[in-house]
């Protein structure tokens, strides 16, 4: 009996328990529930400085193009569609060691390089007090306006920077180490970079040679919606020797660039200048490029051009084989699939070579010479070129 | 009665409608004494302004792609839509000179962040600042 007592007491207390919870304040239910947001959000905060410590970003190009002959101008031919020429895969690791320091690994893999896997950046950079940045290890070559993201085709409008400047045989990275420091006035900013370093290099005709004593130096004012750049370096590319026969030569690089962007117009322009010792070509290129975006479509019109400054040193060589001049024309557009895939169309045309090879992999030839060594000559094949490509461009 | 309960929750109703069309603003933490210009919201928005007044770096608060609030912010402020952003950022994020802003899904959690981290930065609508927070700009 008693039993039945005590359990129908503690049913009754079991069943309380519910009321005496409906009882307590809604204020202290209020202030159960902000002890949990706050929880909540100290978990959060302390999971994302630690994402904020290690962070991967990604990058990929797949590009798919053809011409309408064997020129080879982007590497691209007339007898099958070609991948392998502007895809690329790039991913990028920032470890944060403190709050003023990081190192930063880049890894790419180049179709027209088969795929092969390169570690393009390894650098430690530091930020002093002063907001001075210095970088050490292996460092992309600031010389161009946009070197430093040259491989990210979603960072801008074209499938390819133009290639009568960007890809006139200047290296595209260093070993060596970069001090910068941004400063800003009003409605002005100033930064100015320095670097110092050297590098194995490729030369054309595929010898190798040593640069050494690269210095440069690199100035940008930005006001507005308008930057404007100024880029100076010079190096000296030893071990020649082979094909040559001098020792040493002194190479010397001069930029000046321009970038007006208000989020509607983009219109960008560079003129460069590169000066090498001897019979080597000095040459001159500039490009200006628009491109307009209408709320996700962005067609753009580039306009270059690309000449070699110094042919009268040239005047013994046969069919001006290491001269060029040539204008190039591309006309595409750029729409946003998703808010990190872009998809692009581009036309490029080559023309007017002025009897040189144009630069064109498809018109270079070599001629054994008789005390060793090859010498580039130019089979003047092609004399124009077109390339149609399409471009998926996303970030990860 | 009913009538009155009825012209309450339409009186209501037409204020909700009034405050959310008030305009988007940029919050600070309370102690924060930054005061900013469209000149400087746009520097500090793109990623140019390394400190903030009390020595330290921002961190930056965005809304998602494709919200309202974060489409007003950044055609009054930097003028760039999200492609345009996203392209932007890539820019400074694969050069090592910038990360992009951290990406909050909602205006509450922009309040719950900026009101706890002296050095976090955010917009949100004006009808929803309230002491937690301090308007440091208005477009």
């Amino acid at each position: 009996m008693n039993k039945i007592k005590i359990l129908a007491l503690s049913t009754l207390g079991l069943a309380m328990i519910p009321n005496a919870f409906a009882q307590t304040t809604q204020e202290q239910r209020v202030k159960q529930l902000e002890r949990k947001v706050e929880a909540l959000q100290e978990q959060q905060i302390s999971a994302k400085s630690l994402a904020d410590k290690i962070n991967f970003s990604g990058f990929a190009t797949i590009a798919v193009g053809i011409a309408d002959n064997d020129a080879q101008f982007s590497g691209y031919t007339d007898d099958k569609l070609d991948f392998k020429q502007d895809s690329v895969f790039g991913l990028q690791t920032d470890f944060e060691i403190n709050d003023s320091t990081k190192a930063t690994l880049q890894l790419l893999s180049r179709g027209s390089d088969d795929w092969k896997l390169n570690l393009q950046w390894a650098f430690l950079a530091h930020e002093f007090d002063n907001g001075i940045v210095l970088k050490g290890g292996k460092l992309q070559l600031p010389i161009y306006m946009i070197s430093d993201f040259i491989e990210v085709g979603y960072a801008y409008p074209y499938i390819r920077p133009t290639l009568d400047v960007y890809d006139i045989g200047v290296p595209k990275s260093y070993i060596g180490g970069d001090i910068s420091y941004s400063f800003d006035f009003d409605d002005f900013i100033i930064n100015a970079q320095a670097y110092y370093g050297n590098d194995r290099i490729e030369v054309p005709g595929g010898v190798e040679a040593e640069m050494e004593n690269l210095v440069g130096l690199k100035l940008n004012l930005e006001w507005e919606s308008f930057t404007f750049g100024l880029s100076k370096a010079s190096a000296s590319v030893s071990g020649l020797q082979s094909s040559t026969g001098i020792s040493e030569l002194d190479a010397g690089f001069t930029g000046f660039n321009f970038m007006f962007d208000n989020g509607e117009w983009l219109i960008t322009s560079e003129v460069t200048f590169t000066d090498i010792d001897g019979m080597m070509p000095d040459s001159k290129s500039s490009y200006v490029m628009f491109s307009y975006n209408f709320s996700g479509i962005s067609p753009y019109v580039a306009l270059s051009s690309l000449e070699t400054t110094d042919n009268e040193k040239r005047l013994m060589l046969p069919n001006n084989s290491l001269d060029i001049d040539r204008s190039v024309i591309s006309v595409g557009v750029r729409y946003e699939l998703m808010t990190n895939v872009a998809l692009k169309f581009d036309w490029t045309n080559a023309d007017k070579l002025k009897g040189t090879s144009g630069r064109f992999p498809g018109n270079q030839g070599y001629m054994a010479l008789p005390q060793g060594g090859v010498l580039p000559v130019n089979t003047g094949e092609f004399t124009e070129t077109n390339v149609y490509s399409i471009a998926v461009d996303v970030i990860f | 009665m009913r009538l009155n309960i009825l012209k309450i929750m339409i009186f209501g109703l037409v204020c909700m409608t009034i405050t959310a069309n008030a305009a988007v603003v940029l919050v600070g933490h309370p102690s924060l004494s930054d005061s900013f210009t469209t000149s400087t919201a746009k520097k500090l928005y793109l990623g140019k302004l390394k400190k903030l007044s009390n020595g330290q770096p921002p961190n930056l608060i965005e809304l998602p792609a494709g919200n309202k609030l974060k489409a007003e912010f950044h055609q009054k402020v930097t003028n760039k839509d999200d492609a345009k952003l996203k392209s932007y950022w890539s820019r400074l994020v694969f050069t090592g000179k910038g990360r992009a802003p951290n990406v909050l899904t909602s205006s509450a959690l922009v309040k719950a962040e900026v009101s706890s981290n002296p050095n976090s930065i955010g917009y949100i609508d004006e009808s929803e600042v309230d002491s937690s927070v301090k308007v440091i700009f208005k477009p």
